[in-house]
């Protein structure tokens, strides 16, 4: 079965790219300028295995976002995707199993490795 | 003289005996007077006029008593008549000195002698007068000279003393006695050697035989006594012979002048003067001393080292001829003693070799009375300035690091569309992905002649730059995001050798990925100090810096070609700090590079290849995160050396 995934970016480019890029790895990708957006979404949608997040975002911070969804949700999984320099993961979503390998700055010259641990974390749902 | 009163003789013969007593007593030098019982001058000689300034005509019939001063002149009669009365001789046959007066009251010394004689019943009395004022005047100078001499020898601050002419001391003054620490009496009859310090003995032994022998007039020694406690004296001896009237030696006299405190204290003033000289030559400033006129007096070693000339030759020019570029100054010297106060520039702009340096000067007017003049104190701060000038910059840096930090999250999108957007092209334009050839199927395109377009349409070479221009755009924000990060990292202890490692193997894989050189053929050599233990750093962050000092390095050494291509990693415990060196044999740096080496955005690189940070991004993770130090240095034989200090007691959270 695809992975699902959700890609939270306010910058419509890069939620774009990225969907391209994890499509082409044959996964099923939505994506949300928000978090009230990727938030209604889940209430339409199927659960997905993973969501990328973005952290500044309009609205609902990125991280507050998650803590929404994983009341939601709570086996979905996370990766943080953020431009702000010097981010560190605060303790409670360490506390639900985010770690610092999940944890990636832009910009990344590669997206492979994003593949890769999309891959590991949809392997360990 | 004989009187001879005999008449006995024959008639002829008196006559002859008479004419001579006569002409005696005309021609005797000495007064002789002839008076009776009474007193009364009966007759007196030519001389007598001489001496008392009377006229025979004016003496005949008169007391001798004219000739006498009070109270001899009453008292004449008195001893006269005693004698008479009771034969007893005063004067009569035995003569005695006695003061007679001259007819203008003058009173002088005479010898006086008395002859009685007897013709009838009668008595008269001779009297033969020598006059002894001459001789009395010499004898009084004598005493007056003698007693002046005493007196001089008695206070005379210098030893005096004299001996005999084998050396034995006659006598001594009390200022030579206590010089030597004797007595006087003890000192007489010892021998000149004796009291001389063992060394010097064969000198003076030389010196007054000499001067016994008459060689030499007088001789002067620079010699030592031995004080009687054993303490040894330096002195200053003179030394002269005296002669009789005959011209013989008799004695030998000598001055001594204690030259103990005269030496100790031109040796004072030489040490002193030595350590004068030593503390100006060893300041680091140039030190010139200079007249009102600008003339050169004194010169320091480091204006001998600055310019090339020698004291020597510098001291009495111009100062405006030695230092020409510092010919407007010589205003401040004749301001400065005007106005009595110190005049400063800074920052002189100076041209030397090419080089632009900076230079501080001060002049300070010279207040001590009768030394007008000034001291021109100059100093190199180029050193100084440019480091204020790397502070400065390196501040702007913190300053944009603070922007960059605001900057970073919108900067980041951008570059994450085009890095992204870059990716994708590549990849949705490959043969190889199942996407991409069901849509060109669906299309009827045939990817792989679309491959080779965009190949020779250069399209995939221009999405390459895309990609490439990309990196290096956020690695340079990457740089300048350290600068922002003030707060103090955390310190963990960590070995430097382990890290170091880890730096070798990424600095491999590195060069690997990019192929611009071959890593694998770049010697590591590997200088541990295994005791060093585990050092209080932020991991990440040092391994960064010392990622940037290998790669630079590799840089270096493959740029230099010489073989074999080599890197020098050292550990070692200095000072209470652990110290990394990473040196290679690469071509150096020159003078200009090494001082700006740390300056933000100072490369050497061609355009493109390095961001201009990442020394600088070191400089400050070292020195502002750790609390360490970095340097660089140039090795003798081509290659640099950087040494990076780390306190082992970890930095103060700032």
């Amino acid at each position: 079965m695809n992975l699902r995934v959700l890609v939270v970016d306010d910058e419509p480019g890069v939620a774009r790219s990225l969907q391209a890029f994890l499509e082409d790895e044959g996964m099923a990708v939505r994506s949300a300028g928000s978090a009230e957006e990727a938030l209604e979404l889940m209430r339409t949608d199927v659960a997905f295995d993973v969501c990328i997040m973005d952290m500044r975002l309009p609205g609902m911070h990125g991280d507050a976002a998650i803590r929404c969804l994983h009341r939601v949700r709570p086996r979905m999984q996370y990766i943080i995707h953020t431009g702000t320099a010097g981010y560190e993961l605060p303790d409670d979503l360490r506390a639900i199993g985010i770690g610092n390998a999940q944890l990636f700055m832009k910009p990344l010259p590669d997206m492979s490795p994003l593949v890769d641990i999309i891959r590991n974390l949809g392997a360990e749902r | 003289m004989r009187h001879d009163t005999d008449h006995s003789g024959r008639r002829a013969e008196g006559d002859v005996e008479s004419m001579l007593c006569k002409a005696v007593f005309e021609a005797a030098v000495d007064a002789i007077v002839v008076m009776d019982e009474a007193g009364r001058i009966r007759m007196a000689n030519p001389a007598t006029e001489r001496l008392f300034g009377y006229r025979l005509d004016e003496l005949g019939g008169q007391d001798v008593a004219m000739l006498m001063p009070e109270p001899y002149n009453s008292g004449h009669g008195g001893y006269l008549r005693d004698y008479l009365q009771t034969g007893e001789r005063n004067v009569i046959g035995i003569g005695r000195e006695v003061p007679a007066r001259h007819r203008d009251g003058t009173v002088f010394p005479i010898y006086l002698s008395l002859a009685e004689v007897r013709k009838a019943d009668r008595r008269y009395f001779a009297g033969i007068i020598h006059d002894l004022s001459a001789q009395k005047a010499i004898e009084n100078a004598l005493r007056e000279s003698e007693a002046y001499m005493r007196l001089t020898l008695e206070h005379a601050p210098i030893g005096i003393g004299s001996s005999d002419l084998e050396g034995r001391l006659l006598d001594v003054n009390p200022a030579f006695a206590a010089l030597l620490g004797y007595a006087q009496e003890e000192l007489v009859g010892m021998r000149v050697t004796d009291i001389t310090h063992p060394e010097d003995r064969e000198d003076t032994r030389r010196q007054f035989a000499a001067l016994v022998a008459g060689e030499i007039p007088y001789y002067t020694l620079q010699k030592r006594y031995l004080h009687k406690d054993g303490g040894v004296i330096h002195v200053r001896a003179q030394a002269g012979l005296v002669r009789d009237a005959t011209g013989q030696p008799i004695r030998v006299v000598g001055e001594v002048e204690d030259e103990t405190e005269r030496l100790r204290s031109a040796q004072e003033i030489q040490r002193m003067r030595a350590y004068l000289e030593n503390i100006i030559d060893s300041m680091p400033s140039v030190l010139v001393g200079v007249d009102t006129e600008g003339r050169v007096t004194e010169w320091n070693r480091s204006a001998e080292r600055s310019t090339g000339i020698a004291s020597g030759e510098a001291v009495g020019r111009g100062f405006g001829d030695l230092f020409p570029q510092l010919s407007a100054q010589m205003h401040d010297v004749s301001e400065a003693i005007r106005r009595h106060e110190p005049i400063r520039t800074e920052r002189l702009l100076m041209k030397q070799d090419g080089e632009t340096r900076y230079a501080q000067i001060m002049v300070y007017p010279l207040l001590a009375s009768g030394a007008a003049g000034a001291v021109i104190r100059m100093d190199d701060i180029t050193e100084r300035i440019r480091i204020e000038q790397m502070m400065v910059q390196t501040e702007k840096m913190l300053t944009i690091g603070g922007l960059a930090a605001g900057m970073a999250h919108e900067i980041s999108n951008p570059l994450s569309i085009i890095m992204q957007s870059a990716q994708n092209l590549r990849r949705r334009v490959a043969e190889d992905l199942p996407a991409n050839r069901l849509k060109a199927d669906e299309l009827g395109l045939d990817l792989h002649t679309m491959g080779r377009y965009l190949e020779e349409r250069g399209v995939t070479e221009f999405i390459a730059g895309i990609q490439e221009a990309a990196a290096r755009a956020s690695r340079i924000v990457a740089d300048m995001l350290a600068f922002s990060r003030r707060s103090v990292s955390r310190l963990t202890p960590n070995r430097l050798d382990d890290m170091l490692e880890t730096v070798v193997r990424l600095a491999a894989s590195d060069y690997d990925l990019k192929k611009h050189y071959d890593f694998r053929q770049i010697e590591i050599e590997r200088d541990y100090d295994p005791g060093l233990g585990e050092v209080p750093c932020d991991r990440t962050q040092i391994e960064q810096v010392l990622l940037n000092l290998v790669k630079n390095a590799a840089h270096a050494v493959a740029d230099a070609g010489t073989m074999p291509r080599r890197i020098t990693l050292r550990t070692f415990r200095h000072d209470g700090f652990a110290c990394i060196e990473v040196e290679d044999n690469g071509p150096g740096m020159d003078e200009t590079t090494r001082k700006r080496a740390f300056e933000p955005f100072f490369t050497t690189k061609e355009a493109g290849v390095g961001t201009g940070l990442g020394l600088s991004v070191s400089y400050f993770i070292i020195t502002e995160q750790h609390r360490g130090t970095i340097s660089v240095s140039s090795r003798a034989g081509g290659g640099c050396c950087f040494t990076i200090r780390l306190p082992l007691a970890g930095a103060e959270a700032a």
